[in-house]
């Protein structure tokens, strides 16, 4: 069982080390602020040009951060899940070790003549 | 080194090599950039979901043919597998969906096929939880060949009443080289955390089992 | 051949006086699907589609919500009368009392069957009473012959089902209890593709998914066999 949680932790620290590592910075590209922009403001004409600007840069920014904050749970989730089915098998483990226990106290304290 | 130490240490290596080349030397996808590599994993753990359900109804079978209690075991410990993997694959399921698609969750033939597959290992599991002895072996097993059913439903349910966000199956043989072989390597590195899980499982089955021979002995004595 | 016939016949007509008895069954079903509708009713109402719709549009929205209803209704009659099925064997001294020694696919065949026929009763019962409550005036006969042949197919699933889930609830200590959470996931396909088939028929429109019936009648088909096939192993002491 220890061999699965050394397994299972230093999984899930690569995994959270390696996403941490490799996600692109939040930071959107002018070009595409342009481009949103030019969008809302085909949607909306009576929007400043700054204004739709500002909003495209909003908006992008905000929908980059999203997509992070959905790798991340999911992840955890996915971490999270394993953990719980590893936990309930070492409990289940646990309580057949002590019962076995239990029982071969059982059979040491009955008198030699009841056993086998 | 002990078995179980050994399958650990293979599918801790198998899921570092798959993270490592996940996250770094795949491209981001255009469209979906960082969210996308949700896919991999999510997508291998739906693939071993249909082998441990298929699996469960093999060893099921070879349980009630031959009554080797071995099977029994592993056809237990394949079905908890499903059930942990069909979770897995709707909870990431629905945080890809949400990111890609602004909805957690519709209800299209895929994820509505998939939701009755996790109902029916949930099933499965409170079947086995609740029985004991022999009776346990045999129910589990017609139960088990039974759920089985599911598989070529979920696989080809959008061949069957069409998809709005999932692709028909047989898609990944269109995808770029890079994402098939980073698809590849996720799939071995789940099936090796299967196959692992499976063995730590069964080994606890088996333990329970003499356990409780153990106690039948002490009463009769 | 001739035997089994036999075998077959008699415990039929014995699971089929069991399963009248506990007819009451029926009865929780049909209110169960007044009190579904009323609910319903109570939150769309007073009309479950706003009638300023054109008529056809009109028609599609009632027979999808009268579809739904109905199969829900008809999930929970099928889950009511199992349990009284199971609650009779025990009563009757479990179902090696009934065996006559016969084979166990004849025992599954005829409590199969048996049950079926009761499903198909009580959803004849609750057919007439979705029809009344929704206002469902437009159906020809053909449209019935077809309501009829998605319930009596989905009837024998849900007997396949309930037959074989029934003996292994009965074959376990407090295993009634189960009986709902083992039955209904293994249920939930058919139920799927019952109410999908029936919902274009009660607005008197052709089945365009015909995928549907297909998996309606294969499931029926293989819940079936494998019932047929099993049944026997999970008789075994």
């Amino acid at each position: 069982m220890r061999a699965a949680w050394i397994a299972f932790a230093v999984s899930f620290a690569v995994c959270t080390t390696l996403a941490f590592m490799t996600a692109a910075p939040v930071g959107v590209s002018a070009e595409d602020v342009r481009a949103e922009a030019e969008a809302t403001q085909t949607i909306n004409p009576d929007l400043p040009a700054d204004a739709a600007i500002q909003k495209a840069a909003d908006y992008l920014e905000k929908k980059q951060r999203s997509r992070l904050t959905y790798l991340f749970s999911a992840y955890l989730v996915l971490w999270g899940l394993l953990g719980l089915y590893l936990y309930t098998l070492a409990r289940k483990q646990a309580r057949i070790e002590a019962e076995l226990k239990r029982l071969s106290a059982l059979w040491e304290d009955a008198p030699e003549d009841s056993v086998g | 080194m002990t078995k179980m130490q050994a399958g650990a240490i293979v599918s801790t290596l198998a899921v570092f090599a798959a993270l490592t080349v996940v996250f770094m030397f795949l491209p981001l996808e255009a469209e979906m950039l960082e969210s996308q590599k949700i896919f991999y994993f999510h997508v291998s753990f739906a693939f071993t979901m249909f082998l441990a359900c298929i699996v469960t109804a093999v060893a099921g079978g070879y349980y009630l043919a031959r009554g080797c209690e071995l099977a029994d075991a592993v056809a237990g410990a394949s079905a908890e597998a499903a059930f942990l993997f069909a979770s897995i694959v709707l909870l990431t399921g629905m945080f890809w969906a949400r990111s890609s698609w602004n909805v957690w969750w519709n209800w299209e033939p895929r994820l509505t096929s998939m939701l009755a597959l996790w109902a029916i290992y949930a099933g499965y599991l409170l079947f086995r939880a609740n029985a004991r002895g022999e009776a346990r072996r045999r129910l589990a097993s017609v139960y088990g060949i039974a759920a089985c059913v599911m598989v070529p439903i979920v696989y080809y349910s959008i061949k069957l009443w069409g998809g709005l966000m999932h692709p028909r199956e047989g898609t990944i043989f269109d995808m770029e080289v890079s994402m098939q072989v980073g698809l590849l390597i996720s799939f071995a590195a789940v099936l090796c955390v299967y196959a692992a899980l499976m063995a730590l499982r069964a080994r606890i089955e088996t333990a329970e089992r003499r356990l409780e021979s153990l106690w039948q002995n002490e009463g009769r004595g | 051949m001739k035997h089994t016939l036999a075998q077959f016949s008699r415990l039929f007509y014995k699971d089929l006086s069991l399963q009248w008895r506990s007819r009451g069954a029926m009865a929780v079903a049909l209110l169960f699907s007044l009190t579904a509708v009323m609910l319903f009713a109570l939150v769309y109402g007073p009309f479950f589609s706003p009638p300023e719709l054109p008529m056809e549009a009109r028609r599609r929205e009632l027979a999808k919500l009268a579809s739904s209803i109905y199969w829900t209704a008809a999930a929970f009659a099928g889950v009511v009368a199992i349990y009284r099925s199971a609650e009779a064997d025990r009563e009757a001294g479990g179902i090696k009392a009934v065996r006559m020694d016969a084979d166990g696919s004849v025992i599954y065949a005829a409590r199969m069957c048996a049950l079926s026929v009761m499903l198909c009763l009580t959803q004849l019962a609750l057919g007439l009473l979705t029809a009344a409550f929704f206002d469902i005036s437009w159906l020809t006969l053909g449209d019935v012959l077809r309501l009829i042949g998605v319930g009596a197919a989905a009837s024998v699933g849900l007997g396949a089902v309930g037959a074989l889930m029934g003996a292994m609830a009965a074959s376990m200590r407090g295993g009634e209890g189960l009986l709902s959470a083992g039955m209904l996931p293994l249920q939930l396909p058919l139920l799927m593709a019952a109410s999908k088939c029936a919902a274009p028929i009660w607005a008197s429109e052709p089945i365009q998914e015909k995928a549907w019936i297909a998996l309606l009648v294969a499931y029926a088909l293989i819940m079936s066999a494998v019932g047929l096939l099993l049944f026997e192993v999970v008789l075994e002491d």
